[in-house]
């Protein structure tokens, strides 16, 4: 109980802290001119796609890279993703930003495809490396952020789902939660959880890791 | 031992990936091979909802109306093969009128389906098409 409710109201401070990244590049500047392009498309001006893709290719493939951890299959992935959008833009209800509608589209499209290919995970052993007493500081930060997301990655999917999309969407769990098409309190439960599991998972790590230095 | 704030920093402030310089192009064409392809014709659902409604009674209806005297048969005797035989030939005979109906809706609904793809197939070309000649 304690832990799910430190681990909520982290979510919550996170949510209205300072802590925006601004993966989601572009968000709030293009709204009128996606309508417009849309719009266009819509009527049979193809080549109008051509500013969704560009305003959006950023974070398409950003999201995509978070979820196989592969550049190439990123690029893969959204453009396939680019293509449903394509396909299904006549059921976008434009009562959302297009964005939001975007993502979502793109969430589904990523989730089928790393269940359909689950992405190659390293085991810890190939991410953890024996500590050095010469190695520097930065060296060994790279290698504990490697560990963290390696860490993400050997979760359920469920929570793994869930904790990237709340980290690509700058901690923001509405935004995550209508890209899963989910409700904001199975996000939220899922989030904890997943935190939970996620601190399990490196305190057994870097256990591994002193008893093999010590060794 | 990783703080909540480190993890939320190392988390959200993963690798940023800068797309390469053919995704554009590369999508765009995709996109305009998605667009000269034709659109699938979508099923059409409203039209073929009543027949589909009317199959469904036919279906659940014609045992009841046309069922025959229950033959109660004990062991499969020759005798009794031959009267279900028998019952089979006089139901042919009487609804010769029902298979001329079902006949002409399966030739319409041919006809329709033909005509909503864009191009008249005749049955001949049909039989051919599967091989009969």
């Amino acid at each position: 109980v304690v832990a799910f409710f430190c681990a909520d109201t982290r979510l919550e401070n996170a949510t209205g802290s300072s802590l925006r990244l601004s993966h989601v590049e572009g968000t709030g500047v293009s709204a009128a001119e996606d309508l417009a392009d849309v719009e266009r498309v819509l009527a049979g001006d193809t080549s109008a796609f051509a500013g969704l893709v560009r305003r959006w290719q950023g974070p398409l493939v950003n999201l995509a890279n978070r979820f196989c951890r592969d550049r190439s299959r990123a690029e893969e992935m959204a453009q396939e993703a680019f293509l449903r959008a394509y396909r299904s833009l006549g059921t976008w209800r434009r009562r959302g930003a297009f964005s939001t509608w975007l993502f979502a589209v793109a969430t589904n499209v990523y989730r089928s495809e790393i269940r359909r290919v689950p992405p190659r995970t390293m085991s810890f052993d190939e991410v953890l490396e024996p500590a050095e007493p010469h190695r520097s500081d930065r060296v060994e930060d790279d290698q504990r952020d490697r560990l963290v997301r390696q860490a993400v990655q050997t979760l359920p999917a469920r929570y793994r789902e869930a904790l990237l999309l709340f980290y690509f969407h700058d901690l923001d769990v509405a935004s995550a939660a209508q890209s899963l098409a989910l409700p904001e309190g199975t996000v939220k439960a899922r989030l904890s959880r997943g935190s939970a599991l996620l601190r399990k998972k490196l305190e057994r790590a870097l256990r591994y890791r002193r008893a093999g230095d010590v060794g | 031992m990783i703080t909540d704030d480190e993890l939320d920093r190392i988390l959200a402030g993963d690798e940023r990936v800068v797309p390469s310089s053919a995704f554009t192009a590369s999508v765009l064409s995709a996109v305009a091979r998605q667009a000269a392809s034709a659109a699938p014709i979508p099923f059409p659902w409203r039209r073929a909802l009543p027949a589909l409604a009317a199959l469904a009674v036919a279906v659940i209806a014609g045992p009841i109306v046309d069922a025959p005297a229950a033959i109660v048969v004990e062991r499969p005797t020759l005798d009794a093969i031959a009267e279900i035989s028998v019952h089979f030939d006089v139901l042919a005979s009487r609804h010769t009128g029902m298979i001329g109906v079902a006949l002409l809706i399966a030739f319409a609904s041919t006809r329709l389906s033909a005509r909503l793809v864009g191009q008249f197939v005749s049955p001949t070309r049909i039989s051919a098409s599967l091989g009969f000649r």
